[in-house]
């Protein structure tokens, strides 16, 4: 989005001033050059028009501050959505739940669930994600449904690590996360970074 | 560029909402029959029924314009670098390294095959990249180089068919 908007920005001021030094040097032949930039025509236009040309400003001016607003809130908003909410687990069936033949009772089905934070499948997935000694920090952001989120991974490892172990590592931590937790995240990105200053391999 | 960009729009962002509420505040209070309190609105009328499109200061201006835009136009049009780049490890989703992580590896795998200060560069897109290491090196290294580059980006997943190309220049003197 950024290299698209100062691309247009780009352009725009380039058209702009192009078209400046077109008029400035009397290149356009249907501006005067000697004519002042804001002239009378447009002074008496707004004297003509003055309540509605200062509401006009004023809602103008709102507008390019909401759009400074936005523009903000695009830069500092964090990749992929917002966290995934908590995970509920719902009480299992009654046929799940009972022993083949046990009759179901009322005394046997307790109602409620069980109730999973975010912050805690979070905390689970990294340190699993750590648990390989090629791996010195693990990053993790569950986005999107809880019943099915989406998955960011950034992985921080050692200066010599193996990339394809390291992907085997993830498969099996993802394989165990959808086994304990019962829901399976679309891993849309996993990126390793081995940081500047990482310990050199020693042969 | 990424990054240089964000904080590009950060600052356009603040400065959008700084201009658009001082706009508005000031207009407010000349509708109000006030005096507008921090823009010094009386003198920039004054210099707006006096400056001519023929005049020094609006050129210099333009000209100023012109540049800026077109050289954020050609920041923004030239290819960039891969931000990361895929490997082709495992069989999930793809599993990507940072661009210069991978130069680095390059850099550290070709420095102990004995290149001099290598430095390499990663470029194209990130499903479809290739390597490029310049450094100092003898000529009948060259064979070896390249293997240590080969073995390291093996040790990286990066696709088999990945181009590498070196450029070794001689080395101030021979190490015995």
């Amino acid at each position: 989005m950024n290299r698209a908007l100062w691309t247009v920005i780009g352009l725009v001021l380039l058209a702009a001033g192009v078209t400046g030094l077109l008029v400035g040097y009397g290149v356009l032949s249907f501006v005067d050059r000697q004519q002042v930039l804001l002239p009378s025509t447009v002074v008496d236009a707004w004297n003509r028009n003055e309540g509605w040309a200062l509401t006009l400003t004023i809602v103008a001016g709102l507008l390019v501050a909401l759009l400074g607003v936005w523009l903000i809130r695009a830069q500092l908003r964090r990749r992929g959505g917002a966290p995934m909410a908590d995970l509920y687990l719902p009480q299992p069936e009654p046929a799940e739940a009972q022993p083949t033949g046990a009759e179901p009772t009322a005394a046997s089905q307790p109602e409620g669930g069980t109730e999973v934070a975010s912050r805690a499948l979070h905390r689970a997935l990294q340190r699993d994600l750590e648990s390989d000694q090629q791996i010195r920090d693990a990053t993790v952001r569950l986005t999107g449904p809880a019943d099915h989120p989406r998955l960011l991974v950034r992985l921080a490892v050692t200066a010599d690590a193996d990339v394809g172990a390291l992907a085997d590592h993830v498969d099996r931590v993802m394989h165990r996360f959808t086994t304990t937790s019962g829901i399976q995240p679309d891993l849309s990105e996993v990126v390793v970074r081995i940081p500047a200053g990482a310990p050199a391999r020693v042969e | 560029m990424r990054t240089t960009n964000r904080i590009l729009s950060l600052l356009l962002g603040l400065v959008l909402l700084v201009v658009g509420l001082a706009v508005a505040i000031e207009t407010a209070l000349i509708a109000w029959g006030g005096r507008p309190a921090f823009v010094p609105t009386d003198r920039w009328y004054a210099s707006l029924r006096e400056l001519r499109f023929a005049d020094g200061p609006f050129l210099t201006a333009a000209a100023i314009t012109a540049l800026v835009g077109l050289g954020l136009l050609i920041l923004q049009l030239r290819p960039w670098p891969p931000e990361r780049v895929r490997t082709s490890a495992g069989d999930g989703p793809p599993l990507s390294i940072a661009r210069r992580s991978v130069e680095r590896r390059v850099e550290s795998a070709a420095a102990r095959a004995g290149v001099e200060h290598p430095e390499s560069a990663v470029r194209g897109r990130p499903g479809r990249w290739r390597v490029r290491l310049r450094g100092g090196a003898w000529p009948d290294q060259r064979e070896a180089v390249l293997a240590a580059v080969r073995v390291e980006l093996e040790r990286l997943s990066a696709p088999p068919d990945t181009p590498v190309s070196i450029t070794l220049r001689r080395p101030a003197r021979r190490v015995a």
